[in-house]
Formats: structure tokens, C-alpha cells, sequence
């Protein structure tokens, strides 16, 4: 799946996964024709949950997915040639996220197609769902598409040279790109402002899904913000760890040049240990504040997770946290240079963050009510873990024609042709900024419409489609980037041949 | 050619229409303006006391509620699994719970809270589920997408999901109250203080040109109605006049979960023992 593959390694790696996909076809077909009865979930207060093994997926996805663009984004600001590998690496694989976390929440819809009718027409910025709607769809996945073509147009123009299947678009993708000075300090400056304007619109949907995740009405303010902080926390830890362990499965397959490269990699790793050893602090310290606090509700989940029905789960989580740090630590010592304790320790961490996201979900739905309702219990069906197993399947899928036709292995660019100098172009500066004004005027129009701002807060909005009008100006201001770049060069004349000779000299 | 050009009206017949068709418009404004606007904001504010002095948890309201409202009869497998839909229910505090009350360790019954702040309609990311200006939290069903984070925020875990397709008896809905809707599988319901039977009496009010009077919806609901011991009492928080704001004031008048901040228009009469 790197494009180096066998034909028949090929068949081997995509045979289990397109199984996979059918199984959850098949399971998700169930769910749409006889409704979500045939899930774990139950009615809140009649002793189930409504959000679970979908909602919780969604969470690893988004969270991580985050957290790897933003590795790449904040790679491409301040890490320089050392730290290209993270960007080069991180992006399809937080595609790949964006499109899990994009499935998990629509399966998880009651009326699917309703949903994108809905939220299409009517999405309310009020709730926190509005931005994890709009800029997933927006800035996360279209966004970091863009960027991801952007960034890799120069191996693309390489690839585009040899004959493949993905050749005709290797070539559409990277036109015109000779790689002139003047290309590689233009892409230079887009990519720079592209990743420093991504950084807030990736944050905007992270904050919105911590408080999807964390805040309850009946949650005090102190464990709230350990709650989030933890949720963070360890985001980032499966984040960071997703992207280690990718780079890992490309180092092997694709060959070490196609790897993060050793200064990377310890950094990157060095960043886990952070994270890990953070979130299994503030996991463990929203437990015990939790236990002190005045709410009945708030003791009972830290109860149930200390000593109680879920204490198998938290203590697990703890042990893959640590666990995770102990490794790392160890591997420390020797400036980390062991990649498969490097992979192992981010495959713990991200096991601990999935655990920690369900425990975040689960267990305030099951023994955090402020009534006293009969407590509840949560078990997935086996319907439902197919459903999520062919999502991951399926996005996994997606990643194959991505790796084929912009492969992760970087194509040391030949040396540069002398090329004719630029003319000075104000045109292309010219449309660049209406280009991007024109986006935040759409999405402002797009919000403000949305919003009914100075007006009661729960209406409807004052025209039906607004929030997709918000949509699409994001989508604008993300292929900014892509007008500045693509914008053709206005080059000189070619010279007459007498010309010609003299300049030679 | 003279025949196309008749077929204008000439300046002096153009200037006349315009003019004519100015005062019409004028008129109808002013024709209109004598009756009552439904678009305005209502001057009501609905809300319900519940007396635990007088309710016997005899379940009355719960059947009643589920009849008025086209909740469908749980079937043996949907009750086996555990997806009841009750708008109205008993609340039976459960011992291994430690969540606390205004009300102690009794049984109440509990619709939904149609709080000032609702949590729900705040969360709702397509507004299914809006505020109404006379105070009633209501829900959309058409265009609520069954994402449940309505349920999640509920403090007082008061919606229900459509978990599969309602079952009627022999599969005919036809003895369905022909005025609430009959809602699809993969959305939330919730009790809606039967708003069908508010907006009927209001709507007969204005029709009359007199006001809705305390008496004609103090037993409205189809709770309250059902009630043996009249102990829901239902009205006009806005008015002070009402028998709802005499028992709000009432010194064993509370709200549930009053720490929450959701500002619920159901108030309780605790047990005066």
C-alpha cells in the first residue's frame, strides 16, 4: 500500500479490508432497516447510554486526525528541511482520520440522509456540533486535501514523469511545475501562511468536540476543566502516536527514505512522552478531584471508575499510559533510536486514549445522572464493532489510491533548470487577496445569517442553506494557497536568436 | 401596429392603476392591522405545578399522556429491550443511587421541565427542538436528524428516541389521535405539554376576541385531565391572577435540580410531612 507493493502483497493487504467493509455494510444495512435497536445504546435513565462505540470512534478519529495535521502544520511553520517528514507523512494520514470520524458520526445519525438535509439547511452555530460539522467538512477534509496536493506538487511533477495508471492526474495535479526559483519560494510562502491559517480553523473543531465530550450541565467547573484538559491531553497522545506509528509501517514498507529520519522521530517521540505522561496525570487528578467534589453525580463516576464497574477499564487505560511513558522514557536514554519500541509505546498510548475517550462518554451517561434513574450499563453489539471495524476498513481503503498516486516516499527533486526571471506580477497578489476576502466574506455572511445575531439565540436561521454558505467560504479561504501558487507566471518572451547569444555571455 | 400601441396603457391610465393599487395595499394594511397577528409573541407563559400531597402514583397521567400523544404500546421485545418512550412517567428514586432531590427518596412523577434555559434546545444542531415564545420547549419531528445529543444534555433525561419503527397493535395506527403526529423511527420525542390542545383553546379565544380564561386550561393537559386527585395543575405563569401562580407561590413550591440553572416552568408541591 505504499506503492512499492507486489501485486499479489497487494491482494493480501486489501482482501481482509474490503471483507472488512462488506461486514459493515452488511451491519450497518441492519441498523438502517430495523433502526438502532439492534445497537448497544439505550434510553439515558432507563439504564443505557445514547452515545457509544460510534460517537467514541468519532472522538479517537477527530481527536487524533487534529493532532496529526496539526503536527504537519506546525512542521511546515518552524521545523525546516529536518522536520519535513512529519508534514510529508501526516497529512493522508489525517485524511484518513477526518474520513473515519466523517463516517462514524453519520452512521451514528438516526436519519442519515436527514443529516446532511438538516444540517446543510438549518445547522445552528449555537451548538458545538455546527463547528465540527462545518470545518470538518470544510477545513479538516477538504482543507488538508488542498494542502496536501500543494505540498507535495514537486514530487508529483517527478512522478508524473514516470508511466502509471495515476499518471494523467499526477500530471493535472502538479501542471506547470518546473520547479524554478520562483516556484519553490512561491510555494514556500503559501505553505507557510496555508498551515499558519490552518492551525485555528483545526483547533475550532478540537475544542468543540472537548466540549461534546466533557461538558454536562450538572458538571462542576474544576472537574469540567480537568475533564477537558485530560481529553486534550490525550488527543494529542493518540495524535502524535497514530503518526508515529505510521511512520513506522512506511519506514518498513517503503524504505527508510521515506521514513520520518532520525531527528524527527526523536522529537516526535519526546513530544509523546510529554503527552502521555500529562494525560495520565490529569486523568488520574479529574478522578480524585472528582471524588472531593459537592455534586453526587461527579463522585459517582469517579467512584465507578476508582473501585467500581469500571475500574477494570481506568486502571487499563492508566497501565497503557504508563506503560507508554516507561517505554519511552527507557528508550530515552539512548535518544530514542529503537523504532519498534518507539511503535509500541504510541500503540499503548493510543489504546489508552481510546479507552480514556469511552470512559469520558460511557461511564457519565451510565452513573452520572442527576436524577436517580437506575444506573446503566453499555455493551456494543456485534453488529455495532462491525459497523466501526468497516469504517476504519473503509477509510484505511481510501488511503490506497491516495499512497498510489501521491506516494509517501519523497523523489529527490533534479537540479533546477536555469529558468527565465519572473516578472514582477501584481495580478497574482491581486487576486490572491480577493481570493481570500471573498471566503471570509462568505463565511461571515454564511455565520452571521446562520447565527441570527442580536435576535433570541434559539431560532432557526434567517435563510435556509446559510450554513452552507459558511461551508463554502471556509472552503475558499483554504485553496487561498492554491490561487497564489497556481496563479500562471508571467514569464519573458522568448528571445530572438542574435538575442539570445548575447545573453548567453 | 395602432392596435399594438392601444394595448399600453397610456401615462395618465399607468399613473391611475399605480395610484389605485397604492391605496389598495394601504387599505388592506389597515384592515389587517385590526385583527390579532399570530406571528406576534405570545403573552403566555405555560406551566405546570404537580402536588405530591395530592398524587397517589396511581400512573394515570402515564397512560393518559401515552394515549393523547400517539405513543406507541411497547411491545414484549421493545420492553424486554429496555427502549421504553414514556413522556409522562413515575420516577421511582432507585436505592443504589445517590443523585439527591428536592423531593427526597419519594416517587414523583415527571414530564419534561420546559426550562427557561433549556440545555437540549442549546445543543440541538439543526433547532428540531426550539423554545416557543409561551414557553413550551417543542420538537420538530421532521427535521430532527436523530443524533440524541438532546438526551445527553437533558439534566432531567426527559426525551426519548424512536429506537426502531412504532409498533401498533395489528400494525393499524388508525385509533391514533388525528392531532399529534405519528413520529418515524431515528428521532427524539418529548412531552410537549399537549401544545395541540393549547393552541386549539387559544386559537378559539382570539377567534372569539375574548381572553383564555384560567379555568378553560387548568386541567388541559391530558395528564392533568386524567389526574383522579387533581394534582397537576396546569396555566398562565404570566398571569398572577392564575391558580399556577397562587401555587407557585406556594412555600412548598420547588423546582427540580434548581442548582442546574435551567429555570424549569414545572413546579412540585412537596409533601407537606
Amino acid at each position: 500500500m505504499t506503492g512499492r507493493d507486489s501485486p499479489l502483497s497487494l491482494v493480501a493487504s486489501i482482501a481482509p479490508l474490503v471483507v472488512l467493509v462488506a461486514a459493515g455494510g452488511y451491519a450497518y444495512s441492519q441498523q438502517l432497516i430495523q433502526g438502532d435497536v439492534v445497537t448497544g445504546l439505550r434510553t439515558i435513565g432507563a439504564g443505557g447510554v445514547v452515545w457509544g462505540l460510534s460517537i467514541v470512534m468519532d472522538g479517537f478519529f477527530l481527536g487524533a486526525g487534529v493532532v496529526v495535521m496539526l503536527s504537519a502544520c506546525l512542521a511546515r511553520l518552524f521545523g525546516g528541511r529536518r522536520l519535513e517528514p512529519v508534514a510529508r507523512i501526516a497529512m493522508p494520514v489525517a485524511i484518513t482520520c477526518f474520513l473515519g470520524a466523517g463516517l462514524c458520526v453519520l452512521t451514528d445519525q438516526g436519519r442519515p440522509l436527514a443529516a446532511l438535509k438538516s444540517l446543510s439547511s438549518f445547522a445552528r452555530p449555537q451548538s458545538p456540533m455546527f463547528v465540527t460539522f462545518t470545518t470538518v467538512t470544510a477545513v479538516c477534509l477538504f482543507g488538508s486535501l488542498v494542502h496536501c496536493v500543494l505540498a507535495r506538487r514537486p514530487d508529483l511533477a517527478e512522478y508524473a514523469k514516470r508511466k502509471s495508471f495515476w499518471q494523467p492526474l499526477q500530471r493535472w495535479l502538479a501542471a506547470r511545475y518546473s520547479g524554478t526559483f520562483a516556484e519553490r519560494r512561491r510555494r514556500a510562502r503559501s505553505g507557510f501562511w496555508m498551515s499558519f491559517l490552518m492551525v485555528p480553523a483545526l483547533l475550532a473543531p478540537l475544542f468543540a468536540l472537548t466540549v461534546m465530550f466533557t461538558l454536562r450541565a450538572a458538571r462542576p467547573l474544576p472537574s469540567a476543566v480537568l475533564e477537558m484538559a485530560s481529553f486534550l491531553l490525550a488527543s494529542g497522545a493518540a495524535g502524535v502516536g497514530l503518526l508515529l506509528v505510521a511512520a513506522g509501517w512506511v519506514g518498513k514498507t517503503a524504505g527508510q527514505e521515506a521514513g520520518l529520519g532520525r531527528v524527527a522521530r526523536a522529537r516526535l517521540a519526546a513530544a509523546l512522552l510529554l503527552l502521555v505522561s500529562l494525560a495520565l496525570a490529569s486523568s488520574i487528578a479529574a478522578v480524585i478531584v472528582g471524588l472531593a467534589d459537592g455534586e453526587p453525580a461527579v463522585v459517582d463516576v469517579a467512584r465507578a471508575m476508582l473501585s467500581g464497574g469500571e475500574a477494570l477499564l481506568f486502571w487499563g487505560e492508566s497501565a497503557c499510559f504508563f506503560g507508554a511513558g516507561f517505554a519511552l522514557l527507557w528508550e530515552a536514554r539512548r535518544g530514542f533510536r529503537r523504532t519498534r519500541r518507539i511503535v509500541a509505546a504510541a500503540v499503548l498510548s493510543q489504546a489508552g486514549a481510546l479507552v480514556h475517550h469511552y470512559l469520558q462518554l460511557v461511564v457519565w451517561q451510565t452513573h452520572g445522572l442527576s436524577l436517580p434513574y437506575a444506573r446503566g450499563t453499555y455493551a456494543p453489539t456485534v453488529l455495532e464493532m462491525l459497523v466501526g471495524a468497516g469504517i476504519i476498513a473503509l477509510s484505511l481503503l481510501a488511503l490506497l489510491p491516495a499512497v498510489r498516486l501521491i506516494p509517501f516516499a519523497p523523489v529527490v527533486p533534479e537540479a533546477t533548470a536555469p529558468a527565465p526571471v519572473p516578472l514582477p506580477d501584481w495580478r497574482r497578489g491581486f487576486l490572491t487577496v480577493l481570493w481570500a476576502m471573498g471566503g471570509v466574506a462568505l463565511a461571515a455572511v454564511g455565520l452571521v445569517l446562520s447565527a441570527r445575531v442580536g435576535t433570541e439565540p434559539f431560532q432557526e436561521p434567517v435563510r435556509a442553506g446559510s450554513p452552507l454558505l459558511f461551508v463554502l467560504g471556509l472552503c475558499l479561504l483554504v485553496t487561498t494557497g492554491a490561487v497564489y501558487e497556481l496563479w500562471p507566471e508571467r514569464r519573458l518572451a522568448p528571445l530572438a536568436p542574435t538575442e539570445q547569444g548575447g545573453s548567453d555571455e | 401596429m395602432s392596435r399594438s400601441r392601444n394595448a399600453f396603457p397610456t401615462r395618465r391610465q399607468a399613473l391611475a392603476m399605480g395610484a389605485a393599487s397604492t391605496v389598495g395595499a394601504f387599505a388592506a394594511k389597515v384592515a389587517k392591522a385590526g385583527e390579532t397577528d399570530p406571528s406576534q409573541p405570545s403573552r403566555h407563559r405555560w406551566g405546570m405545578a404537580i402536588d405530591l400531597d395530592r398524587c397517589t402514583r396511581c400512573q394515570a397521567c402515564v397512560v393518559a399522556c401515552a394515549a393523547e400523544n400517539n405513543v406507541p404500546p411497547l411491545g414484549a421485545e421493545t420492553a424486554v429491550l429496555t427502549r421504553p418512550i414514556h413522556w409522562m412517567e413515575i420516577l421511582v428514586p432507585d436505592a443504589e443511587s445517590s443523585a439527591m432531590t428536592e423531593l427526597g427518596r419519594q416517587p414523583f412523577p415527571i414530564p419534561c421541565m420546559h426550562c427557561d434555559r433549556p440545555e437540549c434546545v442549546k445543543v440541538c444542531p439543526v433547532g428540531a427542538t426550539q423554545r416557543a415564545d409561551d414557553g413550551i420547549v417543542s420538537q420538530i419531528w421532521d427535521r430532527c436528524i436523530g443524533c440524541r445529543y438532546c438526551m445527553l444534555a437533558c439534566p432531567y433525561s426527559r426525551r426519548y428516541y424512536n429506537w426502531t419503527a412504532p409498533a401498533w397493535p395489528g400494525g393499524d395506527p388508525s385509533s391514533a389521535n388525528p392531532d399529534v403526529a405519528l413520529r418515524p423511527a431515528g428521532v427524539v420525542e418529548k412531552c410537549t405539554l399537549c401544545q395541540h390542545r393549547i393552541r386549539a383553546v387559544v386559537e378559539h379565544a382570539r377567534l372569539d376576541g375574548e381572553p383564555v380564561t384560567d379555568e378553560a386550561v387548568l386541567r388541559l393537559p391530558a395528564c392533568a385531565s386524567a389526574c383522579p386527585p387533581q394534582a397537576i395543575t396546569f396555566g398562565d405563569l404570566a398571569d398572577p391572577h392564575s391558580e399556577l401562580s397562587r401555587l407557585v407561590r406556594d412555600p412548598r413550591a420547588v423546582h427540580l435540580l434548581d442548582r442546574l440553572g435551567t429555570a424549569p416552568k414545572v413546579f412540585y408541591l412537596r409533601t407537606k410531612r
